[in-house]
């Protein structure tokens, strides 16, 4: 393929991608939103609307309303919940929407045959159609995220490179998708099953992350709260070690009091759930209950197994936190850090110092140097995996067609 | 030296489905088509013309036999630079502009931009597209499609041409912008490989052709060898005869008759005997002449001579 066909290739895609109403409308939302955020600033002293100044003083807030830092967490609040999560997720629903037509469209009979007797080979048109897909999100995600970093900095006066990590993430995700819509548009060569079909594997998806991560969370619940009753039964045994020469009244109120943290004991696992009562009601080795179990093992593997397969497409929000925070723990150390400090502002002007965030629930935050199951670079290199060999099974299929 | 032909076939079968549904779209064709020819493909519906060009442009694959194209095998990209293909009930992407179609589909076949801007103006005129040229494809009639779909195939300047079915939808004045068009190609040098059935159209525009039915090539000749004729004879009378169809009807095949005339194919022997009955008859003979068949006569002849001539 030489360089005259790739542009050709291109512009094909170009215009497709210009002539979808959907991609205007998409526009329009990320003109408007950009819009905004050039039309409405803050800055520490003052609000401003297009090119009035409101001082804070003036509108009856305190004159320093809005310092340097309130506003860079402004600003991390609209790139974790606004981009990375609305727009990740309806943006993405409506990408898919517009761009799942492109391979069917290409392979409705008549079209491809003009189309397929080109001199360009089946593989490559189809990786033609897969980039015009990302260009149409790239070209929006830039846009969106690009348009709102000069705003801020325009006009909060705020440096949000970290804000410039979305765009490639964003289309990180769509592209881990995308690859599963173009493969249904091959195997059906229907619009209207791409698009479907596209939705119904995002809900599957979806659904098998979400079984995943809640067994993930109860299993982790589960053994810090064993952990913590353990380190409390241990605690309480030593005291009662050390206050057995002490009068017994005392001694005994305290591990009560300890044993009450320990008594509700965590929940246990769906596995064991439905162990139980069956134990309970038939002993007997080869009965139904057992089937049972095994079932839901066997379900737990499988879901486990499919989460390790499918596209992660969830798992982005954390990823941009990894590229503007670092790994948690150091985001972690630095939150901690700053915390302190305010406490100790806190403590010198007098006031009571505030008591500190409680850490999170369950150490399973994803990390680039995380166990398999929680590593960064396992969650990408899966992900892409799974576009890879899908994209490879539309191109293989497409290869067979005969049109 | 010979030169490599621009097509060339040997006991080609392509199957359709499986068990009891399959159809054989071609079943042994074999086929030559030395460079330079307007060739023309006839057969009816169903008979696996369009399966055969697919074939030879690599839309269809799975076949039994051997093709090449170009001197290659049928299915390398590359080859088809050279060759230009307007699909049967085709349609071009609708989000593209006349002028846009052709310059995709040109930059496709390799050709630069700007030598491309240079002839787009020249094929828009010649298939009558010229003031539709910025006007988007899906706003675009059948036939306007289809005489864009011919620009497109011309635009790169290939040796050789496909075009399959290009008069479909096509209004007069636009069918005899075809007809000029693929005379200019002839004039050229360029290999054309037609598949219509407007006979008519063939009879002018083909020095060779090729029929075929039921995945089988029945004739195969130059348009001189198909149409001259054997046994085809006009028997012309000195007076006006009722029935002379009927009278005739033993001896041979009529295919027109009137008061004074009559159309007849047959061999010697049945020559022989017409003129026997016509002579019995008192039927004054005024002339006898050897009569060249339109292609329509020799189509219907040899298709529907074969049983069950029905579309599968
Ligand atoms: N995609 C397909 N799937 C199954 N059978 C097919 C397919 N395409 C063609 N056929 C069968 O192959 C045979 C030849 O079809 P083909 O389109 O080559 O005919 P044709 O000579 O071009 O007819 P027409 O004059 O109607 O265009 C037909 O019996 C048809 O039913
Ligand atoms: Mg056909």
């Amino acid at each position: 393929m030489n360089g005259t066909v790739l542009r050709a290739l291109f512009i094909d895609a170009y215009q497709q991608v210009l002539d979808n109403w959907v991609f205007r409308i998409l526009v329009a939302l990320v003109f408007g939103t950009v819009a905004f955020s050039f039309a409405v600033g803050a800055s520490p002293d003052s609000i401003s609307i297009l090119w009035l100044r409101y001082p804070y003083a003036e509108l009856g807030f305190e004159a320093n309303m809005l310092p340097g830092e309130a506003r860079r967490e402004l600003l991390q609040g609209l790139q974790s919940l606004f981009i990375d999560n609305v727009v990740g997720t309806f943006g993405l629903l409506g990408c898919l929407a517009a761009t799942s037509f492109f391979v069917p469209q290409m392979l409705e009979r008549g079209a491809a045959d003009t189309l397929f007797s080109k001199p360009v080979s089946r593989t490559a048109l189809l990786t033609a159609r897969y980039a015009a897909g990302l260009l149409f999100v790239g070209i929006l995600a830039v846009a969106l995220v690009g348009g709102l970093f000069l705003g801020l900095k325009l006009r909060w006066g705020l440096e949000g490179t970290d804000l410039l990590w979305s765009a490639p993430v964003l289309v990180y995700r769509y592209a881990i998708v995308y690859s599963a819509t173009v493969l249904i548009g091959v195997l059906t060569r229907s619009s209207v099953a791409a698009l479907l079909g596209s939705f119904l594997f995002l809900g599957f998806n979806g659904c098998v992350h979400g079984a995943w991560e809640f067994r993930e969370f109860t299993v982790n619940a589960r053994s810090q709260m064993e952990a913590s009753a353990r380190a409390a039964e241990t605690r309480a045994e030593e005291r009662r070690t050390k206050k057995n020469e002490q009068t017994t009244a005392d001694a005994a109120a305290e591990p009560e009091a300890e044993a009450v943290v320990v008594a509700p004991q965590p929940e246990p696992d769906p596995v064991e759930d439905a162990q139980a009562p069956a134990e309970a009601v038939d002993t007997e080795p080869e009965s139904p209950p057992d089937e049972g179990l095994s079932f839901m093992r066997g379900l737990w593997k499988a879901v486990t197994v499919a989460h390790f397969v499918l596209p992660k497409p969830g798992e982005a929000p954390r990823i941009v936190e990894l590229l503007t925070d670092g790994d948690p723990d150091v985001a972690d150390a630095r939150k901690r850090a700053e915390f302190d400090a305010k406490n100790a502002e806190r403590v010198a002007k007098g006031f009571r110092p505030r008591s500190p965030p409680n850490p999170p629930p369950g150490d399973f935050r994803l990390r680039w140097g995380g166990p398999w199951p929680r590593n960064a670079y396992v969650s990408i290199a899966t992900s892409l995996g799974f576009a890879l060999a899908v994209f490879l099974a539309a191109a293989w299929r497409l290869s067979r067609i005969r049109f | 030296m010979k030169q490599t032909p621009a097509v060339s076939v040997q006991d080609l079968v392509v199957r359709y489905g499986k068990g009891k549904t399959a159809v054989r779209a071609l079943d042994g064709v074999s086929l030559t088509i030395e460079p330079g020819r307007v060739f023309g493909l006839l057969g009816p519906n169903g008979a696996g013309k369009t399966t055969l060009v697919k074939v030879l442009l690599g839309l269809v694959g799975g076949y039994e036999g051997r093709a090449e194209l170009l001197g290659e095998p049928v299915g390398r990209a590359l080859p088809r630079r050279r060759v230009g293909y307007l699909p049967e009930a085709h349609r071009l992407p609708g989000y593209l502009t006349a002028w846009q179609v052709l310059e995709l589909f040109g930059m496709l076949c390799g050709r630069e931009r700007a030598w491309l801007r240079q002839r787009i103006p020249g094929w828009l005129e010649r298939v009558g597209m010229r003031e539709a040229a910025h006007r988007k494809v899906k706003q675009y009639s059948k036939g306007m499609q289809q005489r864009l779909g011919l620009a497109q195939a011309l635009v790169h300047e290939p040796e050789v041409v496909f075009l399959d079915e290009p008069t479909d939808g096509v209004d007069p004045i636009g069918r005899a912008a075809v007809r000029e068009v693929i005379a200019e190609l002839k004039r050229k040098g360029t290999t054309v490989f037609l598949n219509s059935h407007l006979l008519m159209e063939v009879e002018q525009m083909c020095d060779h052709v090729v029929i075929l039915n039921r995945g089988r090539i029945l004739r195969e000749g130059s348009l001189e060898e198909m149409t001259r004729g054997a046994g085809a004879v006009r028997i012309d009378l000195g007076r006006d005869t009722a029935d002379l169809a009927g009278k005739l009807a033993k001896c041979g095949q009529v295919t027109d008759s009137g008061p004074r005339h009559v159309d007849l194919i047959a061999d010697e022997q049945g020559l022989g005997a017409a003129i026997d009955k016509l002579r019995a008859e008192g039927l004054a003979i005024r002339a006898i002449t050897p009569r060249k068949l339109t292609l329509e006569q020799v189509f219907i002849d040899l298709v529907g001579a074969q049983a069950g001539s029905a579309p599968r």
